[in-house]
């Protein structure tokens, strides 16, 4: 672990914090299916780069194989996702997630 | 193999039957229901019959020996609790299990003409033979828990075939009745098998009545249970042999079809109780205080009956309080220890009361269904076979001198007269009234509907009714008879104080025309018999047989009580009647002197069964109007006696009333305070899930805004508390 190592991993540390924050804000006030989905992916991929960072700060691969996973997660899930946006979009004809509240109390 | 290993045959050939008869219901061979059932209760008479007379002449029974008996496997063995099945043979289950299925098979053979082509004919059959079943079972179990099987078996055949034509109101109500009275009895009885259980640490006859009872220590010991199983053991049998107070249900029984009623009446379930006491007397006569209390009311039951009979209009329901009245007799005997003549009187009264109930049958089929004495009359002219078989049946009924009737009822009467009881004389005087009240109703049925001019009802000739093919159950009740009044007064509860309205019932049918056909000319349109088929009146005519030569069995063959009461004097607690007393120590049987010797007896039994024809005579053949006079003398007492001395009134009111109040009342508890306090428990979550589910939008965003904010509060938290 050398002192070098510090100021690099607070930045890795910021990018993805900054991406998991874009992605959030997007996830909560994105209307539009398809955003949100992807707002959901700029999240994973602000949670990778955390990821490599520690990989790299710790030296060792755990992380980086973790990455692996997450992507092949994301790819299925990506596919499964979009199909269900296409489903959706298909019955009410719209990408307004506001027209899916069947579940109102 | 021993003539005793021959004896689960009995039981055996009608449970076969039955369960044959059931498998046919589907095939088209139900219509032939009849041949397992008649077949299986015939077998059954023959191997009753073979072991009867190999119980007399043979060496069923080892020579000296009162019993013998058989294990045909163990039945319940939980610890040291166990119970066998087997077979008790002595000279009282052998007569017993030989009349039950003779009796029973002669009503067979007539219920196969008389249910010809019945809705329910393989129903009926298997619901008969699984009766007979259980009745042998019930005579032939050489223990307590057994003859309980049997028992309750029989009050669940008569439930069913009470119950026969289900769809009429009225014949549900009545079993029900049966079944619930049956009950009280049942549970009486119940309790004495426990208690005998642990008196005695065993439940066989045996055991029981030829083991330590004749100990005085044991008695001693056990005193108050030696009180209360004959106590129980009593209420059992008053409620299975219709006794005062749990009577009321076999008048109302007459709603099943009328072979049953024969059977019930003659064979196979009023004499259970009779049998029960006969058999567990040794119990009794250590108990003094309860064997009176049986003679008592014994005796006062067969008064009451008898003068209910007198002013009944319903020719099955005089017959059914008949049969209350000979089985108080038959208690009345049982009372004061004459257990053989209680049991040849069960003997006779089986032939003749099966023979008034088959040949009313017949009356019953000829008439489309009509049973009122006062709209029929002068049937002897249409009905010949049936009319001198009736005849029979009621000579021996009133005990007409030289029937069967006669010689048993005289025994009974004989032995209470000469009972060491000093009330036992009384008992015979009001035995003698009630024999003088029994001739006379008797012969007023016979009379007016045998007797005099022809007269018959407006459904004479026709088809009954089939219960089955009523349109719905409201109205089913009075359908069959057309006039709901004439039969089943108010039991059922719809019709209550109809009766009581109308004060008393005329006897004579005159004010009600058009029910009846006067004319000569109409009456003439039935020119043939009307006995109805061979296998109706062929069983009517050996049952006459039966009833008129029964009697001798008790009166030749044998030195006191005849061959009836030689054999069954074998038996040590049957010895001939009376002059055998209980003594307070020691040795268990006394000879007691005569009071009034049996043939004085006899003279008076005479006499008074005579005078009794002889005011039916009068009354009710030659000058029947001076009958509605006298009943319009004495109307309070006609009124009383044709409301059946308001005992139905009194459990109604006394009863059934408080107890649905008390049901009512306890629905409501439930209601309110069970359901109220449930119904608040319940509605908390409820209320709590009301109040919170405006909170749940719908939308995506408002749930991810607050899955965001409850990750940051989780790591808020995580980063005060946990760092």
């Amino acid at each position: 672990m050398n002192s070098l190592a510090q100021p690099i991993l607070l930045e890795y540390l910021a990018l993805g914090a900054a991406l998991f924050a874009i992605g959030l804000v997007g996830f909560l006030a994105r209307r539009n299916l398809i955003l949100i989905f992807l707002s959901t992916e700029l999240m994973f991929q602000g949670i990778i780069i955390n990821l490599i960072a520690f990989s790299c700060y710790y030296q060792n691969t755990a992380g980086q194989s973790f990455v692996i996973f997450v992507l092949s997660i994301a790819a299925a899930e990506a596919a499964l996702a979009l199909g269900l946006v296409v489903l959706l979009f298909r019955r009410r004809r719209t990408l307004n997630v506001d027209a899916w509240s069947d579940l109102r109390g | 193999m021993t003539p005793i290993d021959f004896a689960p045959l009995i039981p055996a050939f009608p449970l076969a039957a039955a369960i044959l008869a059931a498998l046919l219901s589907g095939t088209k061979l139900k219509r032939a229901a009849h041949v397992p059932a008649i077949s299986g209760v015939a077998l059954s008479f023959f191997v009753a019959l073979f072991l009867l007379l190999k119980c007399q002449w043979g060496q069923a029974i080892a020579g000296g020996a009162p019993y013998v008996q058989s294990t045909l496997w163990t039945w319940i063995a939980a610890g040291g609790f166990k119970v066998s099945a087997g077979i008790f043979l002595d000279p009282l289950a052998a007569l017993f299990v030989t009349f039950v299925t003779g009796v029973s098979l002669l009503i067979f053979i007539y219920s196969a003409g008389y249910m010809e082509g019945d809705y329910g004919y393989w129903r009926f059959f298997a619901y008969m033979s699984i009766f007979v079943f259980f009745m042998t079972t019930l005579v032939l179990a050489n223990n307590f828990l057994l003859v309980y099987l049997g028992w309750e078996g029989v009050g669940l055949a008569s439930y069913l075939l009470i119950g026969y034509y289900y769809p009429r109101p009225s014949a549900r109500d009545a079993a029900t009745k049966a079944f619930i009275t049956n009950r009280i009895g049942d549970t009486c009885f119940a309790v004495a098998v426990l208690m005998l259980y642990l008196t005695f640490h065993s439940l066989k006859f045996s055991t029981v009545f030829y083991g330590v009872l004749a100990n005085p220590a044991f008695r001693a010991a056990h005193a108050t249970a030696l009180f209360w199983i004959p106590l129980l053991l009593m209420f059992g049998a008053f409620a299975k042999s219709a006794q005062f107070p749990l009577h009321v249900w076999l008048p109302d029984a007459m709603e099943g079809p009328t072979p049953v009623s024969a059977l019930i009446h003659a064979a196979t379930m009023v004499t259970a109780g009779v049998y029960l006491i006969a058999r567990c007397l040794p119990l009794f006569l250590y108990d003094q205080p309860v064997l009176h209390l049986v003679g008592i009311i014994g005796c006062f039951t067969a008064f009451l009956a008898a003068t209910i009979a007198l002013r009944q209009f319903d020719m099955k329901r005089i017959w059914a309080y008949s049969t209350i009245s000979q089985l108080g007799y038959m208690f009345m005997g049982l009372g004061v220890a004459a257990g053989a003549s209680a049991v040849f009187h069960v003997f006779t009264h089986a032939f003749f009361k099966a023979l008034l109930f088959l040949a009313t049958g017949s009356v019953m089929h000829a008439m489309g269904g009509e049973l009122d004495i006062r709209k029929m009359s002068g049937l002897g002219k249409k009905m010949p076979i049936t009319t001198v078989c009736i005849l029979t049946g009621c000579l021996a009924l009133a005990g007409f001198p030289g029937f069967s009737g006669f010689f048993s009822k005289d025994d009974i009467l004989s032995a209470a007269m000469n009972a060491t009881w000093g009330l036992g004389p009384w008992l015979a005087v009001i035995g003698l009234l009630t024999a003088l009240l029994t001739a006379y109703y008797t012969f007023r049925v016979f009379f007016r509907v045998f007797c005099g001019e022809l007269r018959l009802p407006a459904t004479a000739g026709q088809h009954e009714p089939s219960a089955f093919t009523l349109p719905g159950p409201q109205d089913g009740g009075g359908n069959r008879r057309g006039d709901a009044g004439t039969r089943g007064h108010g039991d059922t509860g719809k019709d209550e104080g109809k009766i009581a309205a109308a004060g008393y019932e005329p006897e004579t049918v005159n004010q009600t025309p058009h029910t009846t056909i006067h004319k000569p000319e109409i009456a003439s349109h039935y020119p043939h018999s009307l006995d109805g088929a061979p296998t109706m009146w062929l069983p009517l005519i050996l049952l006459a047989i039966g009833a008129t030569c029964a009697g001798y069995l008790g009166v030749f063959g044998g030195t006191e009580g005849g061959w009836i009461g030689g054999f069954l004097g074998r038996v040590p607690h049957m010895q001939p009647a009376v002059r055998y007393v209980v003594a307070p120590a020691g040795d268990m049987y006394l000879p007691a002197p005569w009071r009034v010797s049996p043939s004085v007896m006899m003279l008076i039994g005479a006499v008074v069964s005579l005078v009794g024809i002889g005011a039916a005579a009068y009354w009710h053949w030659f000058n029947r109007s001076a009958a509605d006079t006298l009943a319009g003398a004495v109307r309070p007492v006609a009124s009383f006696l044709e409301n059946k001395w308001y005992i139905d009134e009194l459990y109604r009111y006394g009863l059934v009333r408080p107890l649905r109040l008390l049901g009512h009342v306890l629905w409501r508890v439930d209601r309110w305070v069970v359901d109220g306090v449930v119904g608040v428990i319940g509605g908390i979550p409820r209320w709590l899930g009301f109040s919170i589910r405006s909170s749940e939008s719908g939308r995506l965003r408002s749930y991810a805004f607050g899955m965001v904010t409850g990750a940051v509060l989780v790591l808020l938290v995580m980063w005060y508390w946990l760092r």
